[in-house]
């Protein structure tokens, strides 16, 4: 039996240990669940020090060897990893702030200027040419995105009675916002129905393939 | 009576007129009668003196509603002393003094009671009584021998002029505040006034009195109202009587009015001599205020002799004129005399046009025995002992003792207690009318018999009098004795008890047998009032009132017996019951159940019919939150639930806001208690939350500990066993693959069919930029996305670049790219060997993607891009170096430097974030159009990134397909113009070889040579080496082709029928080639006997199965095909479509001489050549005759049976098709349930 096989034959057993929660939370289930989380976090962590890891090494630390800024370049992600293991640690926990600092900053700047470049402005363009080249459908979208964002609104006047309540027009234009966000809702959730039918076929093609030895 | 309290100073409103009452303890004070409790009358007789004052000096006053006290002490005292000095100007019209009738001709008789009235009322000239304060006098100046004034002034005398020297204290039964007030004393004279008395000369130098006494009198109680303590002094046993009333008044200027009301009448005024009063005209309580010494001559006013309780009462004269109109026999119809105005209550009027009542006839006193003064205060003092003496918990009233309109007495004879339940003077809605004909009160005739007040004969007021009985008959000692005090406490020894506030606060010192809920005994610090009502004590109350067959006590405040406490409207139904309740009910005075009238029987009878609202089990959280209070006070049946479904209690929005605060805030159990998640819930052992950090322990009790039962999930089961039988059966059951298959091809503008398009450009040589984002979950549908999209961009000729910032997305298409998989079944290849050549499994071992791909040249696995958005936003900047080696490190020769390098870029992502990430980092650096592929969850949400790129998307698995259906059904297979790489391998006719005997000694060498060529021409040359000599000597040359996959028919030899070479394996074929066909349709294909549409249909084969070709016609319309059952027939051709033959001679193999094959590749590809061994046994068994001379060829691998099935994405279509309705008939049959169990529901509501 040739290590394909084995494979292909391990992968029907987990497959049927998975399908096992049918019956009930059981050891079985835990332990496919397990091996899988256990193996994917192998995986990658194996997958990241071949990647990313030591070609930096390679490529800094040991490239530079009589490099001074060369070999401190290289030592700076250690030091900030380093960093963030303190977060561990009530006392030097602190230190760990700077590394998280670093890394939220850096995230933030890329996120935030990737959205208003990849997100805001395209989707925006998008959205005013759609009433452009199909005047129906451009005012539904055109619609469905502000009526969206109203229904977000959270500022309102505090009544006499007490009551905090929003205008009858933004009330209005949220309810009409809730109706696309409802609506949305419910196709994303029809098409996590027809990709979970379309992995079960998949699963059970492969398991009646192995059985059938096609 | 008329009662202006417009007249009024603003601050002077007297307070409670019962506070002179309250623990007065007058053991000597005669009895009492009902008005005298109320304490109305006496006051309110001198006030109509003192206000008629007071109107005449209003007028000539400068400031004649500011009263003296506000003013500065340097102010001259004006005219009007009225609402100065005694700070109230509006006083009943009939209280005022004789004065204004003195300095007016104008009678007060029209005003003040006729009982009242008396001929020796001085005016306001008359001679000042010895006990009439100085601020009551005229504005004379006090005498020398009046007593100096009390030092408990008030205070806004006090601030004027030192406190003067208090009366001696006289034992009288009229109240020591009223002792002082004495109006019917003289003043005092200037020699007995104070040195430092600086009321001299000044306006309040009428204060002074020189019967008030040296020495400060021992205030005993404060029961004096406030609104006589502005008026003049609180009185005081111990303070002195009154001087004589010979002495004038001061000249005050502002009291002149009272002044006049208190000075010594006049020479033209007749003093009245208040025994030769008219004693129907004077009520019973100011004649009995005098009884001890004669009254005080006429001269002296009897308005205020009675308040003074430390002199000699002294009746004061009253002119007839003085009693107001109202209480006359002719009503007033000024409305000014009228007292109370709209205030009159009727009963005075009556009392008017009735007349005073007769007073009470005196009885001598004991002789040697001086007879008691009839001072009210004395009286009122005896009253408060008996109260005190019999007073259980604060009922305090039902202690007094009842007056007797019959006899015009009270009951209870001064000294004996008086029985709880003769105080039926309590029950009337209206107190007891004074009962005329009993004389005036004990206390008045104590002033009366004073030398100093002219005895009078006072007429009381009719017993509709609203002030009747006041201070007429002194109270009765308690005739019952009270219940001993239980072994609790001498709580009910009540001797001692004067004041409600020593009551209640011996109540700290009282040990109970209180118990709670719970059966533990209260301890004092947890005692209050709510808990003083126990069974004991309410035994004791139904004792005094002499309940008979109704024990008060704790089973008593059951439902079934809280008569008395129904009625109040109390809530029953614990042991511990409000004192509250219980006051009032005393306050209202116990009646049985059968005193009640109808519809508050009928109330009763509902209210035990109630369902005891409070209950036992008190909520956890109020537990927890009000640590022993629910033990006291239940807590009510308070529910929190959604507005409008609560049973009890509809909470509003803004409640339920306020209530959920409070939870929030209040630390309960239940908000202490971890909740668990969603997937837990799920699970079957729920994790234990007391293991959580952080997670506080809710130890639950064994006893309460629920038994959790392990029941089968059915439901959830036959859920699982539908959807599973709707997958699995399309695969098994031909009948179940219902539904359409999708479109072979995109509509038109679509977004798919631009996708198509974009790839669908690329020329030879491109590379592509694949990001595959997905993982584990959805690679099942991806998968097949990924393969369809790399087999069409190798077909074009491109190279893709596979990136990913998930790991197991590089390792899927690793084994996309290398593994192969071709519609289901798992074609693998043998992988590679060491010198990089595919190995091709000889049965399965096709290439899918239609020719050999190597890595690094034909595709390239790129390393893993780490840190998501950031490492993206870096690759996108940086491509050289991150494209520099493969992910196995191997260094690759792409050579690209940014991204407008690559010719197309397509994410493949399985959710929405990764598609964003992409398009926000990538697609803004960039102008190459960026194809987007994603599932079936993500579509949606992918959507307006395709839109705003433009550049197509793929969705799901349907697209998916459809796009392999295009893949296939085109012409795209075609060799594209230029495309000279697709080897072209054509399975020629095997030569047939006639075997030659063997010359043992011919010798055959084989030597297998190989020239990349498209030709290839091989020549073999067995070697017998053996005997007998054979030769063999091969005729003709065998010159293999492959035919290509993008082969027509015509391409195939004319009439080419395969036969099996001597020597070959007839599972190969003679050629050694096994060619296959796929029927490019989706019905199935008829096949006919011979070539021509005429021909006989012998078998069907169905749609899209895999058929072996074995020839063709001549001009290649038709084909030969063999089928499962070895039979053999033809089919249209046009409906074929060719797959690359199956290479006969796999390296790992042996390898059949004659059927031996190279795979030629174009010029651009490096010749893969395949090993062909030659074992020694083929030299050595070649001596075989008949075979070809050769070595026993050695068995190939059998190839397996070749079947013919659906293809694979077709079953899985069906299966999810089938799933889908089978998911949408569970839903909709579980809404369906849920509604109508909700209807049936409703309907038991």
């Amino acid at each position: 039996m040739t290590g394909d096989q084995i494979g292909l034959w391990a992968g029907f057993v987990f497959t049927l240990m998975v399908f096992s929660y049918l019956l009930g939370d059981n050891f079985l289930y835990r332990l496919a669940i397990y091996v899988f989380t256990g193996l994917t976090a192998g995986y990658v962590t194996l997958i990241t020090v071949e990647s990313v890891i030591l070609p930096w090494v390679r490529g800094t630390i040991i490239a530079s060897a009589g490099d001074i800024s060369g070999r401190a370049l290289g030592l700076i992600p250690f030091i900030l990893a380093l960093l963030l293991l303190l977060k561990a640690s009530p006392r030097f926990g602190r230190l760990g702030n700077i590394a998280i600092g670093f890394i939220i900053a850096v995230g933030t700047a890329v996120a935030l200027a990737g959205a208003i470049a990849g997100t805001l402005i395209p989707l925006a363009n998008a959205t005013g040419s759609g009433v452009a080249l199909d005047p129906l459908n451009g005012f539904l979208v055109s619609l469905g995105v502000m009526s969206t964002l109203l229904y977000f609104w959270y500022l309102a006047r505090r009544r006499p009675d007490g009551t905090v309540q929003r205008g009858f027009v933004l009330r209005s234009i949220g309810v009409l916002g809730q109706g696309f966000i409802v609506v949305t809702l419910g196709a994303l959730y029809a098409g996590a129905i027809l990709t979970s039918l379309t992995i079960f076929s998949e699963r059970i093609a492969f398991l009646l393939a192995r059985i059938t030895g096609g | 009576m008329t009662d202006d309290f417009d007249k009024r100073p603003p601050d002077d409103e007297p307070e409670d007129d019962l506070d002179w009452l309250r623990g007065t303890s007058d053991e000597d004070s005669p009895p009492k009668r009902s008005g005298d409790s109320l304490g109305f009358t006496g006051e309110l007789s001198w006030r109509q003196d003192v206000e008629d004052a007071f109107e005449n000096q209003l007028d000539e006053a400068n400031n004649a509603d500011t009263p003296e006290w506000q003013r500065d002490s340097g102010d001259k005292p004006s005219g009007s002393g009225k609402s100065n000095s005694l700070g109230f100007t509006g006083e009943l019209d009939w209280l005022r003094a004789s004065g204004q009738g003195q300095s007016e001709d104008a009678p007060h008789e029209d005003e003040s009671p006729e009982w009242l009235r008396g001929d020796d009322i001085p005016s306001a000239e008359s001679p000042i009584l010895d006990d009439t304060p100085d601020w009551m006098r005229s504005d004379e100046q006090p005498t020398a021998d009046e007593a100096p004034i009390l030092d408990d002034t008030p205070d806004w005398l006090s601030a004027v002029a030192p406190p003067p020297a208090e009366p001696e204290a006289v034992d009288t039964a009229v109240p020591d505040w009223l002792a002082h007030m004495d109006l019917a004393q003289s003043t005092p004279s200037p020699d007995e006034t104070p040195e430092d008395d600086i009321l001299e000369g000044d306006s309040l130098s009428w204060l002074r009195q020189d019967d008030f006494g040296d020495e400060e009198p021992e205030p005993t109680f404060d029961d004096t109202p406030d609104w006589m303590k502005q008026l003049g002094a609180p009185v005081d046993d111990s303070l002195p009587e009154a001087a004589s009333p010979s002495a004038a008044p001061p000249d005050t200027g502002e009291l002149a009015w009272l002044q006049e009301y208190a000075a010594e009448p006049t020479a033209e005024q007749e003093i009245i001599d208040p025994a030769e009063t008219d004693a129907a005209n004077i009520p019973d309580w100011l004649t009995e205020m005098d009884d001890s010494e004669p009254s005080a001559p006429a001269e002296q006013p009897i308005a205020a002799s009675w308040i003074d309780d430390d002199e000699e009462m002294v009746p004061v004269a009253r002119e007839e004129a003085e009693i107001p109109p109202w209480l006359m026999e002719n009503a007033p119809t000024d409305p000014d005399d009228d007292l109370f105005g709209e205030f009159d209550t009727g009963m005075l009027r009556e009392a008017a046009e009735a007349g005073f009542p007769q007073p009470k006839a005196e009885e001598p006193p004991p002789s040697g025995e001086p007879l008691p003064k009839g001072r009210i205060t004395d009286w009122l003092e005896r009253e408060s002992e008996a109260a005190a003496a019999r007073i259980e918990q604060d009922d305090f009233l039902n202690t007094l003792p009842e007056f007797s309109t019959s006899t015009g007495e009270f009951d209870v004879v001064p000294g004996e207690e008086v029985a709880p339940a003769a105080n039926d003077w309590f029950d009337q809605s209206e107190p007891e009318p004074f009962d005329a004909a009993d004389g005036p009160p004990e206390w008045l005739a104590e002033l009366q018999s004073q030398d100093e007040l002219p005895q009078t004969d006072y007429e009381l007021p009719p017993d509709e009098d609203l002030f009747a009985g006041l201070g007429d008959i002194p109270p009765a000692e308690p005739t019952q004795q009270m219940p001993q005090a239980a072994e609790t406490g001498a709580f009910f020894q009540t001797g001692e008890l004067r004041d409600i506030d020593d009551i209640l606060s011996s109540y700290k010192d009282i040990e109970t047998g209180v118990r709670d809920q719970t059966g533990q005994l209260l301890s004092q610090a947890d005692f209050d009032m709510d808990s003083l009502l126990s069974s004991a004590e309410l035994e004791k109350l139904n004792d005094l009132r002499g309940f008979e067959g109704q024990p008060s006590g704790a089973d008593d405040l059951g439902l079934e017996k809280s008569d008395w406490l129904s009625d109040l409207g109390v809530s029953v139904g614990s042991d511990d019951v409000s004192a509250a309740a219980i006051v009032r009910k005393q306050a209202q005075n116990e009646r049985d159940l059968e005193d009640l009238s109808e519809p508050l029987r009928a109330l009763h009878a509902a209210g035990l019919e109630l369902p005891n609202p409070i209950s036992d089990d008190a909520p956890d959280s109020m537990k927890a939150l009000l640590v022993g209070v629910p033990e006291i006070i239940p807590p009510a049946p308070v529910r929190i639930g959604k507005p409008g479904l609560a049973e009890d209690l509809v909470l509003s929005a803004a409640q339920r806001e306020k209530v959920n605060l409070l939870q929030s805030l209040v630390s309960t159990e239940e908000t202490n208690k971890p909740q668990l998640s969603a997937i837990d819930a799920t699970l079957e052992d729920a994790p234990d939350l007391d293991d959580v950090v952080g997670a506080a322990p809710v130890p639950l009790p064994a006893a309460t500990r629920p038994i959790r039962r392990r029941r089968p999930k059915i439901d959830r089961f036959l859920i699982a066993v539908v959807l599973a039988a709707a997958i699995i059966l399309p695969f098994v059951v031909r009948g179940l693959r219902i539904g359409q298959l999708p479109p072979v091809s995109f509509a038109a503008g679509s977004p798919q069919q631009i996708a198509f398009d974009r790839v669908a450009v690329l020329q030879p040589g491109d590379t592509v930029l694949v990001a595959a984002e997905y993982g584990l979950t959805d690679a099942a549908e991806l998968d097949t996305t990924l393969d369809t999209l790399l087999r069409h961009i190798f077909m074009r000729g491109a190279r893709p670049v596979i990136v990913s910032t998930n790991a197991i997305g590089l390792l899927h298409a690793k084994n996309v790219l290398e593994r192969g998989v071709v519609s289901g079944l798992d074609i693998k290849t043998g992988g590679t060997d060491s010198s990089g050549n595919i190995v091709v499994n000889p049965g399965t071992g096709l290439n899918r993607f239609g020719r050999i791909i190597v890595p690094i040249k034909d595709y390239v696995i790129a390393p893993f891009i780490a840190g998501e958005t950031i490492g993206v936003r870096n690759f996108s900047q940086n491509i050289g170096g991150a494209l520099a080696n493969d992910m196995n490190g191997k260094p690759t020769d792409i050579g690209m430097t940014s991204l407008d390098d690559f010719a197309l870029l397509i994410v493949i992502g399985e959710r929405s974030d990764d598609i964003r990430r992409w398009s926000e980092q990538v697609m803004p650096l960039t102008g190459v159009p960026m194809l987007i592929a994603v599932s079936s969850a993500a579509g949606p949400l992918a959507q307006p990134y395709a839109a705003a790129s433009g550049d197509g998307m793929l969705v799901g698995y349907k697209d998916a397909y459809t796009y392999r259906a295009i893949l296939e059904a085109q012409a795209p297979l075609a060799p594209i113009p230029g495309a000279t790489d697709i080897p072209t391998l054509v399975p020629t006719k095997p030569p047939t070889a006639t075997p030659t005997p063997v010359t043992p000694t011919a010798t055959f060498t084989i030597t297998p040579t190989f020239t990349p060529s498209l030709t290839p021409t091989i020549t073999q040359t067995p070697t017998i080496t053996n005997t007998p000599t054979v030769t063999f000597t091969p005729t003709e040359t065998f010159t293999p082709t492959f035919t290509p996959t993008n082969i027509r028919a015509t391409d195939l030899p004319p009439t080419w029928t395969p036969t099996t070479q001597a020597g070959g394996s007839s599972d190969v074929g003679v050629e050694g080639l096994t060619i296959e066909g796929v029927v490019n349709v989706s019905e199935s294909l008829n096949v006919r006997d011979n070539p021509s549409r005429s021909g006989t249909p012998i078998a069907s084969i169905p749609g899209g199965s895999t058929v072996q070709i074995i020839g063709r016609n001549e001009d290649g319309t038709w084909l030969q095909v063999r089928l499962e059952d070895d039979r053999e027939g033809w089919v249209s051709a046009q409906f074929i479509r060719i797959i690359e033959p199956v290479t006969a001679t796999p390296v790992a193999y042996h390898v059949d001489p004659n059927a031996v094959v190279d795979l030629m590749s174009d010029s651009s590809y490096r010749p893969v050549s395949i090993r062909q061994e030659a074992t020694p046994e083929l030299t050595e068994t070649l001596g075989v005759p008949n075979t070809l001379a050769a070595p026993a060829a050695a068995p190939l691998p059998a190839q397996g049976p070749t079947v013919v099935q659906t293809p694979y994405r077709d079953q899985r279509w069906y299966a999810t098709t089938l799933g889908l309705l089978a998911i949408i008939a569970i839903i909709t049959l579980g809404a369906i349930i849920n509604i109508v169990r909700g209807l049936l529901r409703r309907g038991r509501k």
